[in-house]
């Protein structure tokens, strides 16, 4: 095993040079490691078991042998009819592993000093033999099936008549038959990793066992990105959310399954809409660029958030990766952590048929208080519209008829789950269909998906891992799809008729029907018509991957990989030409038709090498590889306007036709390596580096790399550490650096030139000849941004594993950020250009802790997670110049990005009530336009001038904190799910309200402004409302930034689990487990926000952004609710069933 | 086992050979460009489009156009008001601050002037760079001193009006590669009219007198000297003004038109770069793709290119029924502009009877104010439902019927594809009046403005040649964004002398450039 560098390396020649350098680390390693082990004798040795096995007891004594050393001594003939037994992958402590197995069998062993253990009998077994009861033993016949959690069968679990070594294993199907003693009634049924159960028989023959995998056990494997490593062992931060954890969802995207379950991530969707987008912050808000992690399905990083792509029930587990001791091996795209989606693997078995399916209803939480008829026409006439033809009108509810009440949702799982000695595989179909509470809004999905695992012989492991997605969503608009859409219902003139005699039996607007023309008010239902608009998105993403996994000798592996992720997402819109008789906007002039089709390419290639031995109580692995990646994108679009005959929906049948495509591509390789050692289980210590190049920089630039390092000190298994109520403390920490390389532009660095519009000279029509012009300066010295993070905390379980906490402190500096700067106009560019420049820090705590307890039938988890995030800007470019952005033209610098800020404040004025008279509009600082029944702004620099000059920040999109709460308990065959979610400590920009309450178009207002400001009503809160409205009072100020801290009752759900008797008297074991369930979601919400969403974003992650690559997620200009749909609630009845 | 290992991990590691060297596949790199003279000419003209982009509607971009230019230079004039429209915040930004001389530095138009101009200033010192660079291997010697010429006149074109805007703003003379040294510091009034004198009269020596049909619009010798006296009138170098200036006459390129006649030609869409101007900024044709799609934002090379003037100036959205002659419902008037500009009754008294120019510049009660598909539509100043105007007043100069017809249904007049007539020869005749008067030749001053009163139909002046200037002057250039920078030079009209730099420019200089003392 001693492979130290010899001649015959050196002599292949320099051409290999560059590889054994590269090697270098990883050789040193083996050779200084593998010296001969010093040979510990502690029952505390771990022996790591490679893949599910059955053993023999002959095989497992051999297993620890090679693994410790130990010889075993025992009697042959005692032994020799022993069963077998299952084990599953993972590490497991000696003593745990002879425990579970002997002990059942009444035996018992002892370690000797010269590395021999003797297995011998139980004196209490003997004893029994001493007293022999003389009666007629009759013995009755048993059979049974051992399931896991899921309903797995469980191959190779003992069973035991209680109290004797008469016992039996189960076959593959979890199956077992056993002669009892009739006179005993409790069996014991054990698996490694699993807690062990007694049963009492009663008068049942036929038993169904279900066996309760130990939850949070330290033994616990956790994936760290290219590898497993036990839970006790990890010093980097790692979240990891199993399969058992998480709970039927109402949300298309799995990334909703981890929202308010861990701690230091924060998802927020965009909306209620079933297609929203999602945004995911780990640990606070690090860049400009891209705050989103780095998806990692598989083992393949996939470019964007996959998570509207994956079917819910494919998943087995979900690990966040969030310090950068643990995310830096991903090197350059890492830095805003890395989430790990691990899919269901087939387990050995005979086929287990799984159907998981829910069906329910969603409601619209809430709707906007509007003005009625009267108080409309009212407010019209002090705005100078005199609409009092229509004061007895009918009030007609716009929003309530832009709700879909009660919109289905509905999700069918069916998987197909199995495994032989030599192949293992999983195979699932997944339909998830859901309507949105916005009229004409859906969204389907159909996922199916094959995982498979060959063994080909002892030492070489081949599998696939294939998704195929189809999903298709409408839409109600081209882009950003269903913004503000209860705002523009609420806005419409309260008389205004849904229906009449226009076109499709939908009522016009304008000047006949409103009574102030047509241009601040629409026909929002009839645009929601598929006939009359509609934008259809259709979603299908191929994402396989391969691998092959060689053992050249123990512990020493080589894997290679590699993988396919083909994504395209097209967006077919279609508006019909009504000439806009159904209000402004809908329908225009012409008929219109486009098409715009977007392609993903992402491919990949990976080799490992890892090797992973213990040498007494050292314990070692090290891991190399190398990463090769290449994104290919491309986006063709076409309109067609003037389309002559509206069923046939061809952009080119259309009189004018424009197309364009657009095509991008970067390349990204890396190689890195990890260390992990241990000793003792005590002292750990890890250290990883990797080293990236990216295509998006000049060659002096590209290359940067990572390194990390980190250790833990597990406390408790010191000597003097002597506590009876804590089984377990660690104390971990660690520091390392990680990338991110996403700018707006992936060639920043290098002069180009775009060949678009021009000058018109010539005579005649004057077409444009073409300009050929650089729009951005060409930055050759752009380089990686780069996040720093440092990081402690502490593990530690008490009280027999019923109580765990951990306690994190983190601090992250992000530098060099790749920052879009308005360079001075004397540059020439109008267009931002990219440098590296500005640091951001985002510092916090995390705190999670976690409560279970049984209480003879009644099991129950409490678990309680907090977050906080100080998300401060310490630097920008060389003069720190304030970034200061908007987002339409009537938000225009509505945020600032400043050094002692954090990233995209609110920028504005601030109010100070409402001048109630001409002399205090007279005494105060001089504000043009401004009377009696204004806003006072606040002269904030004290020139007695209120111009652009008083502005400053006025709060934060980005949360202080968040946190989650959840309960969780099981009496009998009922269970109950309760969680909580919070954030708190952000502000968000109340754009629905600014439409509804600033007073200036001939819209529909909130009710809120009856109470306006008039000589008779001396409101300080309300202005007046007054024609062209001169002082401004609706500029950005704090009047629309409102604390949108909140609490939601996120999910409560309550179950039934047939028992095992019913399974077997109702179904004749044909089911092996069934549990119907009932499920609420959002059903509560606590804030003292006035908007209808307390969450709302600008997310990405699904169809709103066509950017190439999916790389800008506007994090400067954030937090805005312009009032899109609301999250609905849900109500959901379910069932679960295996065969 | 070692060969095994040996192999294998040579295997493994001559994967990683990919030396990441990629092009982009939508954008030409530079080094594959300038290697002919279509090559360059593009380059010329992404310098005249970056002042041709003053006159549009530029929302996506990050100054947030909105003619910038117009706003700039109509509203602080004595004869144009702010019409009030409040309907959409982002179009009429900074228009009542620039109307009541009441702006700060940070308003857009500001903003969005400078980033222009010094973008056009970018480009044509991209050019002059490329030419010394690469020039030589791929142009004949005609092309290479015909393209300098032309990209230093656009430097010199548009460093002089920064000058008028800003008195003394940066020189850029250098093309600006480094990020961190992107600002420069003021200049000094002599160096930048050395520096602009200096490349108009290179220009001057390299520029044809005409061009081909194919490139009509482009700058000229005769616009290089005109320029070169409009320049010397500024710095008050009065002699050298009027050589300029009587060069340029003696070429007889130019004419006033005939006396009496309509002035509506002069200002026709049908009728760009007639002789009676200079220099104009050419605007594309309705009938030129989508007019929706502009430059930089486009997607061919075909969009046409249109200029806002018709939706500032025409009458706002919200006019009588029947207007809209395509609309049965009569729900929208179809011609979308905002009537932002007004005029002033004040400029109005200013004509003497017997002006044509009245009628021809400015719509006043009982006008025809346009007559789309045959039927007229007429402007009242006090219509009893309607609000056209707070003045009564609008301004008709380039408003000519044929400019605003709709071509495409999506024009909506929002954009006329009017050339801007930037340099008329009318004003060239007025600035040599001045430099006349000035440098002490009264009467022959008197001369050329009477030539100006006679094309109005008036009788000559006789007394106070001054006055007799700046009043024609007033007149004759209303609306054409030459009056406000009158006043300033003339320090009339109680007007600021220079306009402040802008805000954020200040900042990202990082104290380099100073602002201007109102």
């Amino acid at each position: 095993m001693n492979f130290k560098p010899t001649k015959k390396y050196f002599s292949i020649g320099i051409l290999y040079m560059q590889t054994l350098m590269r090697t270098f680390v990883f050789l040193f390693c083996c050779t200084v490691f593998a010296i001969s082990p010093n040979l510990s004798h502690s029952q505390d040795a771990d022996i790591t078991i490679e893949r599910d096995r059955t053993m023999s007891m002959n095989q497992m004594f051999n297993l620890i042998n090679k693994q410790t050393q130990y010889k075993f001594i025992y009697r042959y003939d005692w032994l020799k009819d022993a069963p077998k037994i299952e084990v599953k992958k993972g590490v497991v402590k000696v003593k745990v592993l002879l425990d579970n197995y002997l002990s059942p069998l009444n035996f018992t062993y002892a370690f000797t000093d010269n590395k021999t253990v003797v297995v011998q009998r139980k004196t209490v077994f003997k004893e029994s033999i001493l007293q022999p009861i003389e009666v007629e033993i009759q013995q009755r016949n048993l059979t049974g099936t051992v399931v896991d959690d899921d309903g797995m069968p469980l191959a190779g679990a003992t069973i035991l008549e209680k109290g004797t070594s008469n016992g039996t294993t189960t076959d593959f199907d979890g199956k077992f038959s056993l002669q009892i003693d009739a006179l005993n009634t409790i069996l014991v049924a054990s698996y490694i990793g699993f807690s062990s159960k007694e049963i009492v028989i009663g008068d049942q023959d036929n038993l169904y066992i279900r066996l309760e995998s130990e939850t949070s056990s330290l033994g616990e494997v956790v994936l760290v990105g290219y590898g497993y490593q036990r839970r006790s062992d990890v010093t980097g931060s790692i979240s990891k959310l199993s399969l058992k954890e998480k709970t039927p969802d109402a949300f298309a995207s799995v990334d909703q399954l981890i929202a308010a379950k861990v701690s230091g991530i924060q998802v927020i969707s965009e909306s209620g809409e079933p297609s929203a987008g999602t945004s995911i912050r780990i640990r606070g808000t690090g860049t400009i660029s891209t705050n989103e992690p780095l998806w990692v399905v598989d083992g393949f990083p996939i470019i964007g958030n996959p998570s509207s792509t994956i079917g819910n029930n494919d998943i087995q587990s979900i690990e966040i990766l969030k310090s950068t001791s643990a995310t830096a091996i991903y090197g350059a795209r890492a830095s805003n952590g890395v989430i790990l989606v691990t899919t269901k693997r087939g387990t050995k078995g005979a086929p287990v048929l799984t159907y998981d399916g829910y069906y329910g209803f969603q409601y619209n939480p809430d709707n906007f208080d509007v003005l009625g008829v009267e108080e409309y026409t009212s407010l019209q006439n002090d705005l100078g519209n005199d609409v009092s033809q229509f004061a007895k009108s009918t009030f007609v509810d716009w929003q309530d008829a832009i709700v879909n009440n009660g919109a289905p949702v509905q999700n069918h799982y069916l998987g197909v789950n199995g495994g032989t000695e030599n192949i293992n595989y999983n195979v699932s179909f997944d339909f998830f269909e859901s309507e949105s509470i916005t009229l004409a809004s859906d969204f389907e999905r159909y996922n199916f998906r094959t995982n498979t695992d060959f063994y080909v012989t002892d030492k070489i492991k081949v599998g696939e891992s294939f998704q195929y997605t189809w999903a298709e969503g409408n839409r109600r608009t081209w882009n950003n799809g269903e913004l503000g859409i209860r705002t523009a219902a609420a806005t419409n003139a309260p008389y205004v008729p849904v229906f009449g005699n226009g076109s499709f039996g939908y009522g016009q607007v304008n000047n006949q029907t409103s009574g102030i023309g047509a241009s601040a008010t629409a026909n929002i239902v009839a645009s929601s018509d598929p006939r009359i608009a509609n934008v259809e998105e259709l979603l299908r993403r191929s994402l396989g991957n391969l691998y092959a996994e060689i053992e050249l000798f123990d512990g020493f592996k080589y894997r290679i990989s590699g993988g396919l992720d083909y994504l395209t997402r097209s967006f077919d819109s279609f508006s019909l030409g009504l000439e806009g008789e159904l209000g402004f906007r809908v329908g225009g002039d012409q008929t219109t038709v486009s098409k715009r089709q977007l392609e993903n390419i992402t491919t990949y290639i990976n080799h490992l090498l890892s090797y992973e031995n213990n040498f007494g109580k050292n314990r070692l692995s090290v891991l190399a590889g190398y990463e090769f990646t290449k994104f290919k994108s491309a986006l063709i679009s076409a309109v067609g306007t003037d389309i002559p005959f509206v069923d046939i929906k061809l952009f080119s049948t259309g009189e004018q036709v424009i197309a364009s495509d657009i095509e991008d591509e970067y390349e990204l390789d890396g190689y890195f390596g990890r260390i992990n050692y241990s000793y003792d289980d005590k002292y750990l210590a890890a250290a990883t580096f990797r080293n990236d190049r990216s295509s998006r920089f000049s060659k002096g630039n590209r290359s940067q790399s990572f390194p990390s390092f980190s250790l833990g000190w597990v406390l408790s298994k010191e000597k003097f550490f002597n506590s009876k109520m804590v089984d377990f403390l660690k104390i971990r920490g660690g520091w390392g650096q990680s990338g991110n390389q996403f700018s707006a532009n992936n060639f920043a660095f290098l002069p180009t030139l775009d060949l678009n519009g021009g000058y018109n000279v010539g005579t005649g029509n004057q077409f444009a000849s073409q300009a050929l012009a650089s729009l951005q300066l060409a930055n050759i010295d752009l380089t990686w941004e780069t996040t720093s993070q440092f990081d402690i905390g502490i593990d530690t379980t008490w009280s027999d594993g019923k109580f765990n906490f951990t306690l994190e402190y983190f601090d992250r500096l992000t530098d060099d950020l790749l920052l879009p700067i308005d360079l001075a106009g004397t540059a020439g560019f109008t267009q931002p250009s990219i440098i590296n420049a500005g640091e951001v820090r985002n510092k916090g705590f995390e705190f999670v802790a976690k409560y279970n307890r049984s209480i003879k039938d009644f099991d129950f988890n409490i678990g309680i997670n907090l977050t906080t995030v100080n998300n401060k800007v310490e630097k920008l470019d060389q003069f720190d110049t304030p970034i200061i952005r908007g987002f339409s033209s009537d938000f225009t610098d509505a945020y600032i990005t400043e050094v002692g800020g954090s990233i995209g404040d609110f920028y504005g004025w601030v109010t100070d009530g409402i001048f109630q008279n001409q002399s205090e509009v007279d005494s105060h600082a001089a504000q043009p336009g401004a009377a009696p029944g204004d806003i006072r702004f606040k002269d904030l620099n004290s020139d007695g001038v209120i111009d652009n000059n008083d502005r400053e920040s006025l709060g934060s999109p980005i949360p202080n904190f968040y946190y989650g709460f959840d309960f969780t308990a099981n009496y009998k065959n009922f269970d109950f799910a309760l969680l909580f979610q919070g954030v708190g400590g952000h502000q968000l920009l109340n754009g629905a309200r600014y439409d509804l309450e600033r007073m200036i178009l001939p819209s529909n207002q909130s009710s809120r402004v009856i109470n306006r400001w008039t000589q008779s009503n001396p409101s300080n809160i309300i202005p007046r409302a007054v024609t062209g409205d001169p002082n401004d009072n609706d500029r950005i100020s704090d009047r629309w930034i409102e604390d949108a801290s909140f609490l939601r009752l996120r999910n409560l759900q309550i179950g039934y689990s047939l028992s095992e008797y019913h399974l077997n008297t109702w179904t004749n074991n044909f089911l092996s487990s069934a549990r119907v369930y009932i499920g609420a979601q959002n059903l509560l919400t606590f804030t003292n926000y006035s908007g209808l969403n307390p969450e709302a974003t600008v997310g990405n992650s699904f169809g709103n952004n066509l950017d190439i690559g999916g790389q800008n997620d506007q994090s400067l200009t954030t937090g805005n609710d312009d009032g899109r749909t609301p999250i609905p609630v849900s109500v959901l009845m379910g069932i679960q069933i295996k065969i | 086992m070692k060969d095994k290992l040996l192999i294998l991990l040579i295997l493994v590691f001559s994967f990683s050979c990919s030396d990441l060297e990629l092009k982009p596949l939508d954008r030409i790199t530079e080094e594959a460009v300038f290697s002919s003279a279509e090559e360059f000419d593009a380059a010329i003209f992404a310098s005249y489009s970056s002042f041709q982009k003053l006159y549009q509607n530029r929302q996506v971009d990050p100054n947030q156009n909105f003619a910038a230019w117009l706003k700039l230079t109509l509203f602080p004039s004595d004869a144009v008001v702010w019409g009030s429209f409040e309907d959409q915040p982002g179009m009429v930004r900074g228009a009542q601050e620039l109307d009541t001389h009441s702006f700060d530095a940070s308003i857009q138009p500001l903003q969005a002037a400078y980033s222009y101009i010094y973008e056009g200033i970018a480009r044509a010192n991209i050019v002059l760079s490329k030419l010394d660079e690469k020039g030589a291997t791929v142009l004949t010697n005609e092309e290479i001193t015909r393209m300098r010429a032309e990209a230093k006149f656009l430097r010199a074109f548009l460093h002089f009006q920064a000058m008028k805007v800003w008195g003394t703003p940066p020189l850029v003379t250098e093309r600006i590669t480094d990020p961190n040294n992107a600002a420069k510091g003021n200049s000094t009034k002599e160096e930048l009219s050395a520096q602009i004198l200096s490349d108009f009269a290179d220009a001057s020596e390299g520029l044809p007198e005409v061009w081909d049909d194919a490139n009509t619009g482009r700058a000229t010798k005769w616009a290089a000297q005109a320029f070169i006296g409009k320049v010397n009138v500024w710095i008050e170098d009065w002699n050298s003004a009027i050589a300029a200036f009587e060069r340029v006459e003696a070429s007889q390129m130019y004419s006033l038109g005939t006396d009496g006649d309509s002035y509506d030609p002069i200002f026709a869409e049908d009728n760009e770069n007639n002789n009676a101007t200079i220099f104009e900024i050419q605007f594309g044709s309705s009938t030129g793709g989508n007019i929706w799609v502009l430059e930089d934002e486009g997607v061919s090379g075909v969009a046409a290119e249109g200029n806002s003037r018709g939706y500032y100036q025409g009458l706002p959205r919200d006019v009588p029924p029947g207007r809209n002659l395509t609309d049965p419902n009569g729900t929208v008037a179809s011609i979308q502009s905002i009537g932002l500009y007004e005029v002033a009754p004040e400029f109005v008294s200013l004509f003497e009877a017997g002006d044509i120019r009245r009628n021809n510049f400015i719509y006043e009660d009982g006008d025809v104010y346009d007559n789309l598909d045959g039927v007229q539509f007429i402007y009242e100043a006090n219509h009893p439902e309607y609000d056209y105007s707070g003045t009564g007043y609008h301004i008709e100069k380039y408003n000519d019927i044929t400019a605003l017809t709709i071509d495409g249904p999506d024009s909506r007049g929002r954009f006329i594809f009017n050339n801007e007539r930037f340099f008329r020869y009318a004003e060239m005749v007025l600035l040599y009046a001045e430099a006349l008067i000035e440098s002490g030749r009264e009467d022959d001053g008197l001369q050329q403005v009477n030539r100006i009163r006679a094309r109005a139909g008036l009788p000559a002046a006789t007394a106070d040649a001054t006055a007799a200037m700046r009043l024609e002057k007033r007149i004759e250039l209303a609306f054409e964004g030459q009056r406000t920078f009158d006043m300033m030079r003339w320090g009339i009209g109680g007007i600021f002398k220079v306009f402040p730099f802008p805000q954020a420019e200040i900042s990202k200089s990082g104290g380099l450039l100073k602002q201007n003392t109102p």
